[in-house]
């Protein structure tokens, strides 16, 4: 079971990374019409979508751990 | 030695401290109340009598799936947390060794390190808090604890890490300290709030780990501020008879076992003048909470890399000073202010062990 959880926790990493390079891109794209990889690695966000990210993150975390809401037993 | 994050690791820091929030805020909680309703249970099977030892919460607990799972997903992060750092460095590996060895020019304070050192088996044996390769088997152990103590303890140490130093200078008597010396420093977090509550005086700080003090004195380096490291052991320093007027640490007794702690107080109280102060920041013991926070806080005894965690816990630290021959022994609460949230036992005050010889 430690096993299985490791997975998930690696699995949500990897799929955590990739919503948060989507929101940038997204971003970007609206901003600019045309972005580089290195424009997305280099990517400072401000305050408020420090803010943004982190209720974002843990919204995100709590669904993906949803199944914990109970006794288990 | 500036560390800036590319997005990739950023958004693999932010998961990581994302799920130790949730792990302390919202699944503790609920095992919290899971425990309650065995506790109700026991009591109903025993007189109305509940669990009174940290070994009676331990016999409820750990049958329960909710608390062996939110362990599992602790340490799983855990592990992932050291990872992910030594990933975003890699590529820079070379490049950072070459800075650590290169003599820093015109420093304002210095270190030395000792190649002939042997440190003691109680600490090469260990990975502190599953750091990989430890404080000392890797030239960017340094780099790597600064970057990961701010996540492990959820930022509750600030952006210099320095709260809990500031939380011990807080309650040192205020006095002209000429020397002072830090014991068992790292990289430096703590030493540089208390060197700046008693400017003027003369700092040193010692560690075993050359790693550590090589990153520790760029560190102090760039923050502009004086201090001598050096690779020493604790328990036998190269220092002479009563050359200091202040010696503290601050989160390292729970690192030695309970003969280290005590080769400790006694080295110390060689090294200190009379009328010197020794003061000691840890986190309180077993005895000054409920059972259920001590069962809590005793999971790092045998799953996060402190084998000496439980011993130190339950140790008559004070004893410890009265036998070593110190005067006017006190333990004083210190609270921190802290900056980030999710302690998963709750906001505790530190703990101050002052004495004098």
């Amino acid at each position: 079971m430690d096993i299985l959880l490791g997975i998930v926790v690696s699995l949500g990493n990897e799929v955590y990374a990739l919503r948060d390079r989507l929101r940038i891109i997204e971003k970007m794209l609206e901003a600019k019409g045309t972005i580089s990889r290195a424009d997305v690695e280099a990517y400072k966000p401000t305050p408020e979508e420090e803010e943004e990210i982190r209720k974002d993150n843990d919204a995100f975390i709590a669904r993906l751990f949803r199944v914990f809401e109970g006794d288990l037993d | 030695m500036q560390i800036e994050h590319n997005r990739s690791s950023q958004a693999a820091f932010d998961y990581v401290e994302g799920l130790k929030r949730y792990v302390a805020e919202k699944s503790m909680p609920k095992l919290r109340a899971a425990y309650e309703t065995r506790e109700h249970r026991y009591a109903q099977a025993h007189n109305g009598e509940k669990p009174t030892t940290m070994e009676q919460v331990g016999e409820l607990m750990r049958p329960m799936t909710l608390y062996r799972y939110n362990r599992a997903i602790q340490q799983a992060n855990q592990g992932f947390m050291w990872a992910v750092i030594y990933e975003s460095l890699e590529p820079r590996r070379a490049e950072l060794a070459e800075e650590l060895n290169r003599p820093t020019e015109n420093a304002l304070g210095s270190v030395e390190t000792d190649p002939d050192l042997e440190p003691p088996r109680y600490y090469t044996a260990v990975e502190f808090h599953l750091q990989p390769r430890s404080y000392h088997g890797d030239d960017l152990a340094g780099v790597v604890y600064d970057i990961g103590a701010p996540i492990y303890v959820l930022h509750r140490n600030g952006p210099d890490s320095g709260e809990s130093g500031r939380a011990l200078a807080s309650v040192i008597p205020p006095a002209r300290y000429e020397k002072i010396l830090d014991m068992g420093c790292g990289v430096g977090q703590k030493t540089i709030p208390v060197a700046d509550a008693f400017s003027g005086s003369e700092v040193h700080a010692i560690d075993l780990s050359a790693p550590m003090i090589k990153y520790a004195h760029k560190r102090a380096e760039r923050m502009g501020r004086r201090v001598h490291f050096s690779q020493q052991n604790v328990e036998r320093t190269k220092f002479a008879d009563e050359s200091f007027d202040l010696v503290f640490s601050t989160i390292l007794l729970h690192e030695l076992p309970p003969v280290a702690i005590q080769n400790m107080i006694a080295e110390i109280h060689r090294l200190l003048k009379p009328g010197g102060l020794t003061a000691h920041l840890n986190l309180p013991p077993y005895s000054q909470m409920s059972a259920y926070n001590a069962f809590l806080m005793n999971w790092e005894t045998h799953n996060n890399g402190e084998p000496y965690w439980q011993a130190f816990h339950k140790l008559d630290l004070p004893a410890v000073f009265r036998v070593a021959g110190f005067k006017n022994i006190r333990e004083v609460a210190a609270e921190s202010k802290n900056t980030g949230r999710g302690a998963y036992s709750g906001k505790s005050p530190y703990l101050v062990t002052m004495a004098e010889k």
